[in-house]
């Protein structure tokens, strides 16, 4: 168990490509934190830092308040598990997940304690003489997690563990790597670039884009106050709907208008986005696909937060709808998560309301969030 | 086949013995002389090679079993896998007879481990650079005991970052070595595995062994090691061709596919065509599309989207979601590389036509990207 500290780290490759800028993270003993983003967003080259894998440029990085710069990955203490779950396929399953401490000449009881015990922790003990063509994906994955799990590392390193396994098995992985952790009260550094993965695993999620850190915090965090567009529209699935609007004032009210549409902002948004002098300008207003409904008792209650739509598709799920919209003023489509017992169709021309309390603004230029600063 | 003139170890085999054999046998010699017991170690067919008495050919008893001594004839035996040694033979029958196979068993396995495995290496390594001709080839499997008609393939590992520490150091315990493989060090950075292939399934096994020691490597000694693997091979005489072909195959790979580390010889069959294009040809060809013209065009950013989208086999929702970018965002983008060069990325021909054009600017494998 370790607490893992980044402090101002760069990794610049010979050419001068700079695939990590300044990232600087605290993270505590015990945490599951989850570095996510795009491809090429340097979260991989974060890790294979932190493993010893890759030099560091410039920085500090610290396990359990020792500078590790220059101390050997074997000698780190931490353990990686990659997405390319590779077993030796002529051996065992107990032989495999036993080969790292045979390497390091760990006594032969200590190893037969520690593969049981990992086995026992995976359930995968009924699979230990097995070989990994008897094995389907999901438990050769777990056979993976084994060989680092046996090294009893301070910390865990995964490098998108489930990103060969098919959706379904994807899924069920996940709460099993959850539950490892709750298990194992260690700390793990998990890289991926589902977001959904990092929503439902993570303590802590950093958000990383071409290099730099966007945002380090709580899953609810992220999801209710993303700090720019880009971890707004990164978080969540379907991502949120954004529309460059003008603000506008009238009388006492302000509305953000875009196309033949015009939505009433509610007070409390209203005052910071005027402390801010936003008002007259334009702006990106974000709203998530939960927030926008067909219900007639919302549309009722809210005459001033309607728009006009056409529904292109309606995407049937069982326990949620899709409805994807067109509207003036946006030329992609919108998309609305409603009730499955929603009466709206393909071609019928509707009017959907705007939950404004939900509602983000962004600035146009540098994309930072307005009011949850 | 080696010429036996029966007349002591040095005649033994055909052509002078090496230094190391010299050491081997001296100090086995040296040994055995200073026990009290009468010990003689025997070739397969029962010539004596130690002691160097030109005694006559000792017939070795048919029904010996590997690895236990056997008491036939006032005599005790034990049938040993120390080329050319192939049995000790101890006069006496005692208990201590018995002990003493054992140990001068132990021994020829701790010297063979230092000497003549060096010796064997340096052979084998010659067979596989091709240095050697057919019928030595067959007089260096002879020597060794190397079965000569056995189906093998050559798996090549290189780290090129090794250190101080050399491949072999640093790769033998990962690398499992069965009855009939070869583990053979090429140099300070390479390593060859002249792999038996009856006991592999497919060479999708080999795939899953050099990926599981590539990653092994990663993960125990932070070291990247590429591996490349040749082509199976019906004899040992041909073990050379397999060890070239995993050597094109990481020269080759190393050129396009950087991004790997495990390359399959028979895997990069366009990249190999293209590697043969002359140098100055593939340049004309690739300038048609990539050219001064184009160069703002293709920026990291657009050749890293198009290169998705062909891994993605031309699906624009799989691409648009991995690249976390919006549909339309794509289709923009195609459409300008379409507008620039008339290829419509979206259709199959224009797509392949536009990713041979792309690798034509790797073309020109006659330089070797690595050092050999």
């Amino acid at each position: 168990m370790a607490s893992v500290s980044l402090k101002h780290i760069y990794k610049v490759y010979t050419g001068g490509v700079t695939a990590v800028s300044d990232f600087t993270l605290d993270i505590e003993d015990k945490e599951f934190i989850v570095l996510v983003g795009p491809s090429g967003c340097g979260k991989s080259t974060t890790l294979r830092m932190v493993a010893g894998l890759e030099e560091i440029s410039e920085g500090e990085l610290y396990i359990s308040d020792k500078l590790v710069n220059d101390v050997a990955p074997k000698d780190r203490d931490i353990a990686m598990v990659f997405q390319n779950y590779a077993l030796y396929p002529h051996m065992t399953v107990y032989d495999n997940m036993a080969f790292g401490l045979k390497l390091r000449k760990t006594p032969k009881a200590e190893i037969e304690r520690r593969v049981h015990e990992a086995a026992k922790i995976l359930d995968i003990e009924y699979l230990l003489n097995r070989k990994p063509k008897a094995l389907s994906g999901g438990q050769r994955q777990r056979v993976a997690l084994g060989r680092a799990i046996v090294r009893e590392p301070k910390v865990f390193l995964m490098d998108e563990p489930l990103s060969n396994l098919d959706a379904k098995l994807r899924v069920q992985m996940r709460t099993e790597i959850t539950k490892l952790h709750q298990r194992l009260q260690t700390t793990f550094i998990y890289v991926t670039h589902d977001q959904t993965e990092a929503l439902t695993m993570g303590t802590r999620i950093v958000v990383m884009k071409d290099g730099f850190v966007q945002q380090v915090d709580s899953p609810q965090n992220l999801y209710d106050f993303p700090v720019n567009r880009f971890v707004a529209g990164f978080i969540g699935s379907p991502q949120m709907n954004f529309f460059d609007v003008k603000l506008v004032r009238e009388g006492n009210a302000v509305y953000a208008v875009f196309g033949d549409n015009k939505i009433l902002i509610p007070q409390g948004k209203v005052a910071k986005l005027n402390d801010e002098s936003y008002i007259g300008k334009e702006v990106v207003l974000g709203i998530r696909p939960e927030n926008i409904h067909d219900e007639e008792v919302f549309i009722a209650n809210a005459p001033k937060s309607l728009i006009d739509v056409s529904v292109e598709v309606v995407e049937l799920l069982g326990s949620e709808t899709f409805l994807y919209l067109k509207t003036s003023g946006k030329e992609d489509n919108v998309i609305a998560r409603v009730d499955p017992r929603t009466v709206s169709r393909a071609g019928d021309s509707i009017k959907v309301a705007f939950d404004t309390n939900h509602l983000h603004f962004f600035d146009k230029d540098t994309e930072q969030t307005i009011l949850n600063r | 086949m080696g010429t036996k003139v029966n007349k002591g170890i040095w005649t033994y085999r055909k052509g002078a013995p090496t230094v190391l054999d010299k050491l081997y046998f001296d100090q086995i010699n040296a040994i055995l002389a200073r026990l009290t017991s009468v010990v003689q170690l025997l070739d397969e067919h029962g010539c004596p090679i130690i002691p160097d008495s030109g005694a006559d050919m000792i017939p070795i008893p048919i029904e010996l079993d590997s690895g236990r001594p056997q008491v036939i004839d006032n005599r005790t035996w034990l049938a040993v896998k120390a080329p050319p040694i192939a049995c000790v033979v101890v006069h006496g029958t005692e208990a201590a007879s018995v002990d003493c196979a054992l140990l001068v068993q132990s021994l020829l396995g701790s010297l063979q481990d230092a000497l003549p495995t060096s010796n064997r290496n340096d052979a084998c390594r010659r067979v596989l650079r091709e240095e050697l001709s057919a019928p030595e080839i067959e007089s260096t499997a002879h020597e060794y005991g190397i079965p000569m008609e056995l189906e093998r393939t050559v798996i090549v590992f290189h780290a090129l970052q090794a250190g101080r520490i050399s491949a072999m150091d640093l790769l033998r315990d990962m690398i499992p070595v069965g009855d009939d493989d070869l583990l053979v060090e090429i140099d300070r950075h390479t390593l060859a595995l002249i792999k038996s292939m009856p006991q592999v399934e497919s060479m999708e096994e080999l795939q899953q062994l050099a990926e599981a020691v590539e990653q092994t490597a990663l993960s125990e000694t932070a070291t990247r090691v590429t591996v490349a693997i040749g082509e199976p091979k019906p004899a040992f005489t041909q073990t050379g061709e397999s060890y070239r072909e995993a050597w094109r195959a990481l020269e080759v790979g190393h050129a396009f596919k950087p991004e790997l580390n495990v390359y399959l010889y028979r895997n990069l069959i366009l990249e190999r065509f293209l590697m043969e294009i002359p140098r100055d040809m593939g340049q004309r060809y690739n300038q048609i599309v990539f050219n001064r013209k184009s160069s703002r065009l293709f920026n990291e950013e657009m050749l890293h989207t198009i290169e998705m989208f062909f891994a993605k086999d031309l699906n624009l929702s799989d691409t648009a979601r991995q690249l976390y970018i919006h549909r339309n965002t794509l289709v923009y983008r195609l459409d300008k590389v379409q507008r620039q060069t008339g290829l419509d990325l979206r259709h199959f021909d224009d797509a392949i036509t536009f990713r041979l054009l792309f690798l034509l600017s790797k073309s020109g494998g006659d330089q070797p990207t690595l050092v050999r």
